[in-house]
């Protein structure tokens, strides 16, 4: 079953039609990577699938169940409740937005016990497993202005995946961090991808993708233009964009 | 905690500095200058319809005046008995003789005074609200029957505040204006025969109005003496260097005794009880 | 009169004062981040309305505002003036403030970045849970500053309630001044306010410190 099924996704801004009926779809354990130039469409794609920008046409579907729909005039609407939606993704921003005014632990406890109304104690237990895990056990009661930037991507990694979620989203995860510091954050999302997590990643991490990737989609001008295996699409891809592309990237 | 106690300690320096300070001001004689500018007379005022209540004032107060009790009162204040009509015998008012005071429904009677009017209505030094226009208006209820209470008036409101029947009465050394009948306040007898003089430094070279040419002169916000230089004496103040409107007498005196200003065009009774203290 | 009959009087009316201070904050405070979101409203017109009512309330002076709110009634519809005076300034007071408050409030409000919504919004939050759990308490260590300004401005404010006679401090100070031909009320009312304004410091530091425990 696929997890998250876009078709046909159409989105403009101002007469400016940026996604130009793209269609894509993600299977469960999944890892998709997409790659492309800056203003092609990739980030908007991504805040489309998270709800964040309305799409103009198209079908959005999670777990089988439709977001979107055409009423009886042919009007493209959106589900009534759309939080039910939300439960089924996470997305781990550019620039963390983390909570500045809550501790770690608070701000990836929030959303479980505020949103889902779930058991505070067990929440906390979770969510220090977590921490834990992402080696921020000695930072649970530090506020985010005191971690660096690795650790603050590491601790909104913690705050998505804490609502547990179907599918994580990734928009350029470490393209706010320096050089150094993005190794760290890599490393946790191929840690999750060794555990089936599916995961959907915008990167120009081009060797990352490679090593990580089940599938790598290549956006250019609004559309797909490759799309395949990461062996096919940096081995021996047939498209000249993607050639082009991908030699800029190695020069 | 250090830093509120700080705070406490300088606090208490300024105000013993302030309690010194009135002893050390600089001794300025001043003298008042009387041409007998801007006659005009001081009245009660009423709100339009209430004659009946202007009749018994009027009536009480002359009971007051028969019985010695308002000549009593006048005593307290020197700087103004020459001038109140109803004693040097210059009252031309004519009272309706049918009204018996006695016959006066019980009420509560507001008198609107603007406190910071001395001698007429001001804060005494037990805090409390004295004056002459107070204590007559206090007797006259009590002839009455009358609750006497008091509101004070912000001056450049006060029709506004008697329309709005916050107080019953303007009653606090108050020049009658034309305009004032004309708005249909109802005015009590004239009480008090006022002229506007000037007060100038006693070792100054000011003798008469003539001499304000090219000077600078201070008159008090809303006052008659304001009116007057604006419109009938205007000729007078066109030869002024500047005129200064101060919104309290006791600033415009400051400013005469600190040299900003060199007259201060101000009520007789005013200057009167100022420069005599 | 003796400098304690000047301090005990006055003292009287610093109880008003203190009365318009207390009560301008309880309801200028909230009304003002009701202004603040009716002017941030995605309705147009709705916000037109808010934005010329507040440029009205900031364009105009206290004194005139209190003036129409305890006599306009009056003269325009024949109501009687209210006895107690302080209901009628405490109204103008907290209009008036409610006004400064909501545009420190909106300039607060829009300062926060898009990204804190945005990650609100994908963690299910509802909008009202966003604004008070996410964006208010960063609001709020934003905005301190200016509306300890506008506080401080209050305690000051309240003399001109002078106009309308409500008997606070700075009034009687006024009249015992020009009775008693003495510029001592006017030292007392300015002690009274720097330490009126020094507690509302000590205070507003407190509670900016206990705010500051993070950084944006």
């Amino acid at each position: 079953m696929n997890v998250l099924k876009m078709t046909d996704i159409k989105k403009s801004f101002g007469g400016n039609e940026v996604l130009k009926g793209i269609s894509f779809h993600v299977d469960k354990g999944e890892v998709v990577s997409i790659i492309g130039t800056s203003g092609g469409g990739k980030s908007t794609l991504l805040r489309c699938a998270t709800l964040l920008e309305t799409i103009d046409d198209g079908t959005i579907s999670y777990m089988g169940e439709d977001v979107t729909y055409y009423d009886q005039n042919g009007k493209l609407c959106y589900a009534k409740d759309l939080n039910h939606f939300k439960k089924f993704f996470g997305l781990v921003f550019q620039n963390f937005n983390l909570f500045p005014h809550f501790s770690v632990l608070k701000n990836v406890m929030d959303a479980p016990v505020t949103v889902q109304g779930r058991d505070k104690a067990e929440v906390k237990e979770e969510c220090m497993k977590l921490l834990n895990k992402m080696g921020l056990g000695d930072k649970a009661d530090a506020y985010p202005f005191e971690l660096s930037g690795g650790q603050q991507q590491r601790v909104s990694i913690v705050r998505a995946l804490a609502m547990k979620p179907d599918i994580l989203f990734f928009d350029e995860p470490t393209s706010a961090l320096d050089p150094e510091l993005t190794g760290e954050v890599l490393k946790v999302i191929k840690a999750l991808a060794d555990e089936k997590m599916t995961m959907v990643i915008v990167t120009h991490e081009m060797a990352f993708a490679k090593a990580v990737s089940d599938r790598v989609v290549f956006i250019d001008g609004g559309i797909i233009a490759e799309e395949g295996a990461p062996e096919e699409v940096f081995g021996n891809t047939k498209n000249e964009r993607t050639k082009q592309f991908l030699q800029s990237y190695n020069d | 905690m250090k830093k509120l106690i700080a705070i406490l300690l300088a606090a208490i320096m300024v105000l013993s500095f302030a309690a010194c300070g009135e002893k050390t001001k600089a001794d300025v004689k001043l003298k008042i200058i009387n041409e007998e500018l801007g006659a005009e007379e001081y009245g009660i005022a009423f709100r339009n319809g209430d004659d009946e209540v202007c009749k018994y004032i009027d009536a009480a107060v002359q009971e007051l005046v028969k019985t010695g009790k308002y000549k009593e009162i006048a005593d307290k204040y020197p700087d103004i008995i020459d001038n109140l009509l109803f004693l040097n015998g210059e009252s031309k008012a004519e009272f309706d003789t049918a009204v018996d005071v006695s016959k006066a429904e019980k009420r509560t009677f507001t008198m609107g005074i603007d406190p910071e009017y001395p001698p007429f209505s001001y804060i005494g030094d037990d805090g409390e609200y004295t004056g002459f226009d107070v204590e007559v208006c206090k007797a006259a209820c009590d002839i009455l029957g009358w609750d006497f209470a008091v509101f004070g008036v912000n001056w450049d409101q006060k029709l506004v505040q008697l329309d709005a029947k916050e107080c019953d009465c303007v009653w606090s050394g108050m020049t009658i204006l034309d305009s004032m009948k004309e708005n249909g306040y109802v005015i009590s007898a004239p009480y008090y025969y006022n002229t506007q003089v000037l007060v100038v430094k006693e070792d100054g070279s000011i003798a008469s109005s003539k001499d304000l040419k090219d000077k600078v002169v201070a008159v008090q916000l809303g006052t008659s003496g304001e009116t007057l230089l604006n419109e009938d004496l205007s000729d007078l103040k066109d030869t002024f260097k500047e005129l200064v409107t101060c919104d309290s007498f006791l600033k415009c005196f400051t400013e005469l005794e600190g040299g900003a200003v060199d007259a201060v065009f101000v009520d007789y009774p005013v200057a009167k009880s100022y420069v005599s203290k | 009169m003796s400098l304690i009959t000047i301090i005990l009087k006055m003292c009287e009316g610093l109880g008003k004062t203190c009365a318009i201070f207390f009560l301008t904050l309880l309801f200028s405070l909230p009304l003002g981040m009701v202004i603040s979101l009716l002017r941030m409203s995605k309705n147009k017109i709705i916000s037109k309305i808010t934005q010329f009512a507040v440029s009205v309330l900031r364009g105009t002076p206290l004194m005139l505002q209190l003036l129409a709110v305890t006599y306009g009634p009056y003269y325009l519809f024949g109501v009687s003036v209210s006895r107690n005076k302080l209901i009628p300034v405490v109204i103008a007071f907290a209009i008036n403030y409610a006004a400064y408050f909501s545009e420190i409030y909106r300039g607060g409000i829009e300062s926060i970045s898009v990204g804190q919504y945005e990650a609100a919004t994908i963690l299910g939050y509802s909008k009202a849970q966003t604004f008070i759990r996410i964006i208010l308490p960063q609001v709020v260590r934003r905005i301190l500053p200016s509306v300890t300004n506008e506080i401080v401005t209050l305690v000051k404010d309240t003399s001109i309630a002078f106009t309308v006679s409500y008997q606070e401090m700075f009034t009687i100070g006024k009249q015992i001044a020009n009775s008693q031909t003495s510029f001592t009320p006017f030292l007392v009312a300015g002690v009274f306010y720097y330490i009126f304004n020094a507690l509302v410091g000590f205070v507003m530091g407190i509670v900016e410190k206990s705010m500051s425990y993070y950084k944006q």
